[in-house]
């Protein structure tokens, strides 16, 4: 019987042990912008969901698609039903890795440049995305990460009508912030 | 009057409301959530739970849809300039990104209280998500 204690006891402690190490937020903003001739293309999501292992590196976040607030209510509609159909793909992720995670510090108070490396989803299609744009702060004890990159979307197979090909661009910057929690 | 002066006249007509009505849709803002019927009323607990059984069909049910959602609030959240309230659920609950016009009600509202909000819902990633979200009664 006391096997059976020492046991549960030790898995107990190995999760509190792998918690502590995950920092987590429920409220990362995520926004995009695109620069064109015809009209500048820019929306936010302030529900997205990140998770950082401080011991790997590992970084992932989540956001629903739906969630982008436009300016214009037409264009989140042509966003949300001709660009990134949403109700085929509601969620966009990514899951990397801070490339030298040994170069962060969680515990002192400091601003890290993080390279990240990682694969994006969106619109059904993954891809390897790397960015040098990105900084983890740790400001009296909180962990605050940004990550900045750019992406074309003809690699996620989001086709532009002919009709305003030429007047919408065809890169994307998306732009990550996040406030961390332990978990 | 000519008859192709008439003519030209109805051509003219009909381009410049084509144009009043193409320049008001581009400009359109979001639909305010107080002038939207509720599509459904839920509890946070049983709206979780059927996005947790079936994630797709409550994507279907319930996404772009205003809907109202009784529940126990959590907890109160200010991030990034946004408000949010988030309402108990047995494993995951409902965010709710508030109106700016809902921030001055938040100020007698907390954890433990009992409440109804209104707001379009998004779909689920650890909770359930409503956005443009207004506080139905206190």
């Amino acid at each position: 019987m006391k096997k059976v204690y020492l046991i549960a006891i030790g898995i107990i402690l190995v999760f509190i042990c792998n918690a502590q190490n995950r920092l987590i937020t429920k409220a990362a903003t995520i926004s995009f912008y695109s620069k064109a001739p015809m009209e500048n293309i820019e929306a936010t999501n302030k529900s997205g969901i990140s998770v950082i292992d401080k011991n790997t590196g590992q970084l992932e976040f989540s956001v629903l698609l739906k969630g982008f607030n436009f300016e214009r209510a037409l264009m989140q509609e042509h966003f949300n039903e001709n660009y990134v159909e949403s109700d085929q793909f509601p969620k966009a992720g990514f899951k990397g890795k801070i490339t030298d995670q040994t170069k962060v510090n969680f515990a002192k108070d400091a601003i890290y440049n993080v390279p990240i490396t990682g694969i994006l989803t969106l619109h059904g299609v993954s891809k390897e995305i790397t960015t040098t744009a990105a900084t983890i702060t740790i400001r009296n004890g909180i962990t605050e990460g940004e990550a900045a990159f750019n992406i074309n979307v003809a690699d996620f197979n989001i086709k532009i009508p002919s009709i305003v090909k030429d007047k919408i661009a065809k890169t994307v910057k998306i732009t990550v912030k996040a406030t961390y929690q332990t978990l | 009057m000519k008859k192709w002066i008439k003519w030209w006249l109805f051509v003219v007509i009909f381009l410049l409301l084509g144009i009043a009505y193409g320049w008001k849709e581009y400009n359109r803002t979001q639909k305010s959530t107080f002038d939207i019927d509720v599509f459904a009323s839920t509890t946070a607990t049983s709206l979780v739970k059927e996005f947790e059984v079936d994630e797709t069909s409550a994507n279907k049910k319930y996404n772009d849809k205003v809907i109202s959602v009784k529940g126990i609030i959590q907890s109160i959240e200010l991030t990034d300039s946004t408000q949010r309230i988030i309402l108990k659920g047995e494993t995951g609950g409902v965010i709710g990104e508030l109106e700016k016009s809902e921030r001055k009600k938040t100020a007698v509202l907390k954890a433990g209280d009992s409440l109804i909000l209104k707001g379009v819902c998004t779909g689920f990633l650890m909770d359930v998500i409503l956005v443009r979200t207004i506080i139905v009664n206190q």
